[in-house]
């Protein structure tokens, strides 16, 4: 049985891992080396790739506009969705009807969003803002974000928050003394959910900026890759960078994410 | 732990303000900082995918710096770069949706998408084309970009599709010249295969490029240049010969052809790996110091039969630039002299000898230019100024359904699940 165990361990590592070694590998090669050996080891460890990332290009200047983004984009789709997850725990009218309409909207493409978000950025005087992208990322995930934290106050006792009323508490008292401190693994799973997304969305990140003070450092990674002349290993080694912070944060709270996501799973 | 709380909230409310009013003041800045900076300086905007970082974007960003410089304190024009093509089209395509068309921008011409033109939302350039704006593009060019009567877009580039081949493979394998018939063409390629190298580069992803150059090739040595014209139907005998042609042609390509994309098939040229690769004048720019002396460049093969002369070329759709309309007569004004000066002898010289942009502005070069720009490049503008016909690719002219259908069909006939009569007819259907 151990023997399995580790032989799914190991098959499942290596459909995680050996992609993201090959990456790391590859970004040390030139390109003639990537095309004719692929999967050899470098020749020489071209060290030059990382180097020519960070000076051709203002890649800590994009990092942090990433960071910014993230960072914002988290704030308000955490607080939206903690608060409206907490107006799900009370009854009104309608409540399963408004659910479905939330929870609906994670079943749109988000292409169909395009003009609509452009148009509206633009309205709002947001376009080529850093704030303005983050707003989106915010709407877009906000969905999903409301479904992890609703299912993780889901599980919260019923009686929890009627002990707080008998003893005096009224509806905001009781979220910000009793509810919100307990939704806080809830809150970290939407969250690096939200930064998640965040730091890797391309599409409106490309849409909604213009100026190189507010590219990210997905739309810069475009840069070694365009249509007229493609450096392979030089965007892997800004692949390699632009995904430090992504295993960084998984690493440091991946248990929380595990408990929020199967949160409620048992009652 | 009720003000513990509270505190938090009223600060991140405090953040989230000074982060609204610090992301709107910075549009408001540049909108009225323009303005206040200097009154009569006009500021444009131009969405380009050409980084910096290739010999085109490079010639853009010498032009952009050179007019901006003979219009200092009255124009200035701004590049945006977002690499990525695609996305780039995309962008463009939702900003006129929304109103908010860039100042100028370009992208690939298609007459069976006038989605752009027929927005209503592009400046219309036919009262500021004067006889000297006009001198400098063929009378074709312009008609062919004149749309219910409105010149909304300035022919710019019309670059012809010829032949790399590496003489150096070509020679390994005992071939001393380019192959001037299809036939001897295929016999080039057994000879390659026998001696175990790749002969082409293909490729299926995308708009599957590399492929429907030759596609285009066979079917317009088949059928003649009008084979692709307008209101002509693909189902003809003739296309149906150029895509057994094609099957037979993937015979001689990487095992990475189907699925692979532009990057992954001329990275296989590029590295050595195959022997032809037939492209575009931007992929000179790739060409490697060392690789650069085995290179050389061709025109088709034909089937000798007369259908199409000899030297006639494949060319990519026209690119050309637009600009959208404004309320501001000035802005207009000012955007249209820099399309002037795009367009000028000066501007042409340097996207061609600089970016390997070919034009459709007329340039003349003297021999010592042509000379300086370098072997391929040179060759590349002799053989491309030769050739006597021309036709379009064919993925440029079809329909955005179809051309997105194009890939699974081309690898669906490779893997035998359609014949080259099925290819055909579904692609004829998908492009009604």
């Amino acid at each position: 049985m151990k023997v399995l165990r580790w032989i799914c361990i190991l098959l499942f590592m290596m459909v995680t891992l050996v992609p993201f070694v090959w990456l790391i590998l590859s970004s040390f090669k030139t390109n003639q080396e990537l095309f004719s050996a692929p999967f050899a080891l470098p020749d020489k460890w071209m060290i030059e790739n990382y180097e020519k990332v960070l000076t051709s290009h203002p890649i800590p200047h994009y990092f942090l506009n990433s960071t910014f983004i993230a960072i914002v984009s988290t704030l308000i789709g955490v607080v939206l969705a903690t608060l409206v997850s907490y107006a799900f725990m009370y009854s009104f009218k309608f409540k399963a009807g408004w659910l479905l309409i939330i929870t609906f909207g994670i079943f749109i493409p988000t292409n169909a969003f395009i003009v609509p978000y452009y148009f509206i950025v633009n309205w709002l005087g947001f376009y080529d803002t850093l704030f303005g992208v983050a707003l989106v990322y915010a709407g877009v995930s906000l969905p999903l974000c409301i479904l992890i934290v609703k299912t993780y106050m889901d599980s919260i006792q019923k009686e929890l928050l009627e002990a707080s009323f008998i003893d005096g508490a009224g509806v905001h008292r009781s979220f910000i003394s009793v509810i919100l401190p307990i939704s806080y693994p809830g809150m970290t799973t939407a969250s690096i959910f939200l930064i998640i997304t965040a730091w890797n969305e391309l599409l409106f990140a490309s849409l909604l900026t213009q100026s190189e003070g507010t590219r990210t450092l997905q739309v810069a990674i475009r840069f070694f890759l365009s249509t007229f002349s493609a450096n392979y290993p030089v965007a892997f080694a800004a692949m390699v960078i632009a995904v430090i912070p992504t295993i960084v944060i998984y690493s440091l709270l991946s248990e929380k994410i595990i408990s929020g996501l199967t949160a409620g799973a048992v009652k | 732990m009720k003000k513990k709380w509270i505190g938090g909230a009223v600060s991140l409310l405090l953040v989230l303000c000074l982060v609204i009013s610090g992301c709107s003041s910075k549009n408001s800045e540049t909108a009225g900082g323009e303005a206040a900076s200097d009154e009569k300086q006009v500021d444009l905007t131009l969405l380009s995918s050409w980084s910096t970082d290739t010999e085109r974007g490079k010639a853009l960003q010498t032009v952009v710096e050179n007019f901006n410089k003979k219009n200092e304190n009255k124009i200035k024009v701004n590049v945006d770069i977002n690499p990525d093509w695609p996305a780039l089209q995309q962008k463009v395509k939702t900003m006129i949706a929304a109103g908010q068309t860039p100042d100028i921008f370009n992208y690939n011409f298609n007459p069976n998408d006038l989605s752009r033109q027929k927005s209503g939302k592009l400046l219309n350039l036919t009262e500021y084309m004067d006889d000297a704006w006009k001198s400098r593009f063929t009378e074709q060019d312009l008609q062919a970009m004149t749309v219910d009567g409105e010149l909304t877009s300035i022919p710019f580039e019309k670059a012809g599709i010829l032949f790399y081949y590496n003489k150096d493979l070509f020679a390994k394998a005992g071939i001393e010249a380019f192959p001037t018939t299809w036939d001897e063409f295929f016999d080039v390629c057994e000879k390659l295969k026998d001696a175990g190298i790749t002969p082409i580069s293909l490729m299926t992803a995308d708009d599957a490029w590399h492929a429907t150059n030759a596609f285009s090739y066979l079917a317009a040595s088949l059928g003649g240049t009008s084979v692709f014209d307008a209101g002509k139907s693909l189902d003809t005998p003739e296309v149906v010969k150029a895509a057994e042609y094609m099957k037979k042609l993937f015979g001689y390509t990487t095992a990475d052809a189907l699925g692979g994309n532009y990057s992954v098939s001329s990275n296989n040229f590029l590295t050595g790996s195959t022997a032809m690769i037939i492209d575009g004048p931007w992929l000179i720019g790739s060409i490697s110091e060392e690789l650069s002396p085995s290179i050389a460049v061709a025109a088709s093969p034909t089937f000798g039969d007369g259908k199409v002369q000899p030297g006639f070329t494949v060319t990519d759709t026209y690119t050309p630039w637009s600009l959208g309309k404004t309320n501001s007569k000035e802005k207009e004004e000012a955007a249209v002299d820099f399309l002037k000066y795009m367009t000028s002898e000066e501007s042409s010289k340097i996207f061609t000898l600089e970016g390997s942009i070919l034009l459709s502005t007329k340039l003349t070069l003297t021999e010592e230019e042509t000379t300086q720009a370098g072997p391929i490049l040179g060759e590349y503008i002799k053989t491309n100024s030769e050739a006597p016909e021309s036709i379009v690719n064919l993925v440029r002219n079809l329909k955005p359904a179809a051309a997105s259908k194009l890939p699974a069909l081309i690898e669906g006939m490779m893997f035998d699940r359609y014949t080259p009569e099925q290819f055909v007819k579904q692609l004829q259907a998908a492009n009604q």
